[in-house]
């Protein structure tokens, strides 16, 4: 059910869309305030917004558009973050149709968009974090407390107030959420769609009348997302209660229906793209899909990333929270927001880079008109059932961290996330500890096939041995098991990888 | 001059989910010297948070009565004060005063004052960040009668710190 509501200013990093305001302490230093009395709450990463916006690391250098443009003559594919402002979005597809041989896509995390399209294709209801304090009993799957801390609030109430409730938790990567649950499944990586459906569940769930079933799709787990997201819908359906899918940024689900309402491009057709260059405009896309060796001349980004460093061209973008407007609240309700802050003087938003690079061109551009574009639900074939191949050994996946957001190219500058998690900490068990000859809390250098870097290990109890987790917002873990794109699905996926864990001598402070 | 302080800030420690939220909160709005701090109690990675002790001991132990009661009754720092040797840290007996041995100086919660002395029902920045509730800025007597006992019906035998 849609409806509307104002918010006058709020964190749009998930779907929680906590309130917030900004307050200056000192003419260059504006932080968040929160709201005066307690229950409303703010993640680690929505606290970092007010520090962010004044980073001394914001890329300002002057917009040269004629030097972009001059890169863009033969063909461009615009990249867009899918976590803006829908008329942010319905502009930018607006200044595109009216330029011919540029293409766009808005980018959401791979994983997200997967499990949205599976639950677009059960026609289930979604479930808005206050809606999960009415169910009467839990499915999760993956760390969903971590992706989203608020919605442990509404699901702890809903414990509280139905003694008997469950809390199934289905996990690979040895999830803070999996020690709340009343009944855990623990499985192999990839094994998520054959729990979702597994006898366990069912007996679990059989009595229940309105379930809530909450998903955070993590990476390293092959396809199975769109399945996961089949499933899980029919499951809630089935006992007349809704999914709740905690993505990354609040306007994943818009995204993902805006890409077939617009005819915008896949990511992965856009990436497949062999005509002309491809431009990120506020995502780091090299950052995100843990790719190092992609040909990206020409990027707009509010703060140093993996994108820029190789970029020749580098123009100065908004931050998502520097825009107001309106976002598509967990599928139920459209969210109107104001701006944290206007942007720094001579940084543009990404429609209004977009035109500029367009009209540089010679398109001729309409003006835009400000309306919001079609959100509603989209028509998606059943997925087909999907099978992970997991090597022999100890293999690693990724898992969500609540301190850092994304693919950790914003919250990367955050001092606190900077001083209270340098490290990408890597989840392994008891017994894998030991036999690798590892303490708790040890430096460890983790390799793969295609990368090397130092984690923080931390032996947790709920994770098989032989599954090993590492944070997934951390650029260098993502290089750790890159993504691949999968021609037969028209889908990005990481799958687990074979990975070796040995100790290193921490370094020490000269 | 008051005695102690009437309300503190609570952890329930069925409710934590160790997102880090009240320490971020913290380091935000008090300059980079954050007084939440985390402490291993068994599986879990909790905040430990000043307890505004009724006979604070790091009072006591300040060299410089940097370490002070206010009249409202929270034992503050006073950062003027405060030679950052070390005293208070080593003198309380929940080791929630970290040493900053960069800074020299102590940081210590001070129930973030410039709210919550308004008395307009504000909390402390730490308590309003908390997204799941888990810490409540209360009179330890009303919730020990109240909401705490009922939640705290998840934690289970002997093993205080063991989930259900």
């Amino acid at each position: 059910m849609a409806s509307n509501q104002n918010n006058p200013t709020c964190c749009t990093l998930c779907p929680a869309m906590c309130p917030m305001e900004l307050v200056w302490k000192a003419p260059d230093r504006p932080v968040v305030e929160y709201p005066t009395e307690a229950g409303a709450g703010l993640c680690p990463r929505g606290s970092a917004l007010g520090e962010l916006l004044a980073s001394p690391y914001r890329i300002r250098r002057p917009v040269d558009i004629e030097a972009a443009a001059e890169l863009m003559t033969d063909g461009a594919t615009v990249l867009i973050d899918g976590n803006l402002p829908l008329e942010e979005i319905a502009a930018a597809a607006g200044i595109v149709s009216a330029w011919g041989g540029v293409n766009l896509c808005c980018v959401v995390s791979p994983e997200d968009e997967q499990l949205l399209l599976g639950i677009e294709a059960t026609g289930a209801v979604y479930l808005a974090d206050d809606d999960l304090a009415g169910c009467d009993g839990f499915v999760v799957v993956g760390d969903v407390f971590a992706a989203n801390p608020r919605c442990a609030r509404n699901v702890m109430d809903a414990l509280a107030k139905h003694r008997r409730a469950p809390l199934v938790v289905i996990d690979a990567g040895g999830s803070v959420t999996a020690k709340f649950a009343t009944r855990r499944i623990i499985c192999r990586p990839g094994d998520e769609t054959d729990a979702l459906v597994g006898d366990d569940v069912a007996s679990a769930v059989e009595a229940r009348k309105r379930l809530g079933v909450i998903i955070s799709a993590e990476a390293g787990r092959g396809n199975i997302w769109r399945r996961i997201g089949y499933q899980a819908g029919e499951l809630a359906k089935s006992h007349g209660g809704g999914v709740s899918a905690q993505t990354i940024g609040a306007n994943a689900l818009a995204a993902v229906r805006l890409n077939k309402h617009l005819g915008l491009l896949s990511l992965a057709k856009a990436l497949k793209q062999d005509s002309g260059v491809l431009v990120p405009l506020g995502v780091d896309i090299l950052g995100m899909m843990g790719w190092a060796d992609m040909d990206v001349p020409v990027v707009a980004a509010a703060l140093p990333n993996c994108t820029t460093e190789s970029a020749r061209v580098v123009l100065p973008v908004a931050l998502s929270c520097e825009m107001s407007g309106t976002y598509l609240q967990a599928g139920t309700q459209t969210v109107k927001t104001s701006a944290l802050l206007p942007p720094p003087a001579g940084v543009p938003t990404v429609s209004e880079l977009l035109r500029a690079l367009a009209e540089s061109a010679g398109a001729d551009v309409p003006p835009s008109g400000g309306g919001l574009p079609p959100t509603g639900r989209i028509s998606i074939p059943v997925p087909d059932s999907a099978e992970v191949k997991v090597p022999d050994g100890k293999v690693l996946i990724a898992a969500r961290q609540a301190a850092r957001h994304g693919d950790g190219a914003l919250t990367a500058y955050a001092e606190w996330q900077k001083q209270s998690s340098p490290l990408p900490e890597i989840r392994m068990s008891q017994a894998d500890a030991a036999d690798l000859g590892l303490r708790d809390l040890a430096q460890v250098e983790v390799e793969t096939e295609s990368y090397k870097t130092i984690a923080r290990l931390r032996i947790v109890k709920y994770i098989r041995p032989g599954t090993l987790a590492i944070s997934e917002s951390y650029p260098e873990a993502r290089r750790l098991m890159p993504y691949v794109i999968d021609a037969d699905s028209d889908a990005i996926i990481s799958n687990p990888t074979t990975v070796a864990v040995r100790a290193v001598e921490p370094v020490k402070a000269q | 001059m008051s005695e102690e302080v009437v309300k503190r800030i609570l952890l329930d420690m069925d409710r934590c989910i160790e997102c880090g939220s009240c320490a971020a909160a913290c380091y935000y709005s008090h300059g980079a010297m954050p007084a939440v701090q985390s402490a291993r109690q068994g599986p879990a990675m909790l905040p430990v948070i000043c307890r505004q002790c009724k006979d604070a001991p790091c009072v006591a132990a300040c060299p410089v009565e940097a370490m002070v009661r206010d009249d409202a009754g929270i034992v503050r720092r006073n950062l003027s004060r405060c030679i950052g040797c070390g005293s208070c840290a080593r003198a309380c007996p929940f080791g929630v005063l970290p040493n900053d041995v960069t800074r020299k100086q102590i940081a210590k919660c001070d129930l973030c004052a410039d709210r919550t002395a308004s008395g307009n029902g504000a909390v402390p920045r730490c308590v309003a960040a908390c997204p799941v509730g888990a810490l409540q800025f209360a009179d330890e007597n009303e919730v020990s009668a109240g909401n705490i006992l009922i939640l705290g019906g998840r934690t289970t035998g002997k093993d205080r710190f063991k989930r259900r």
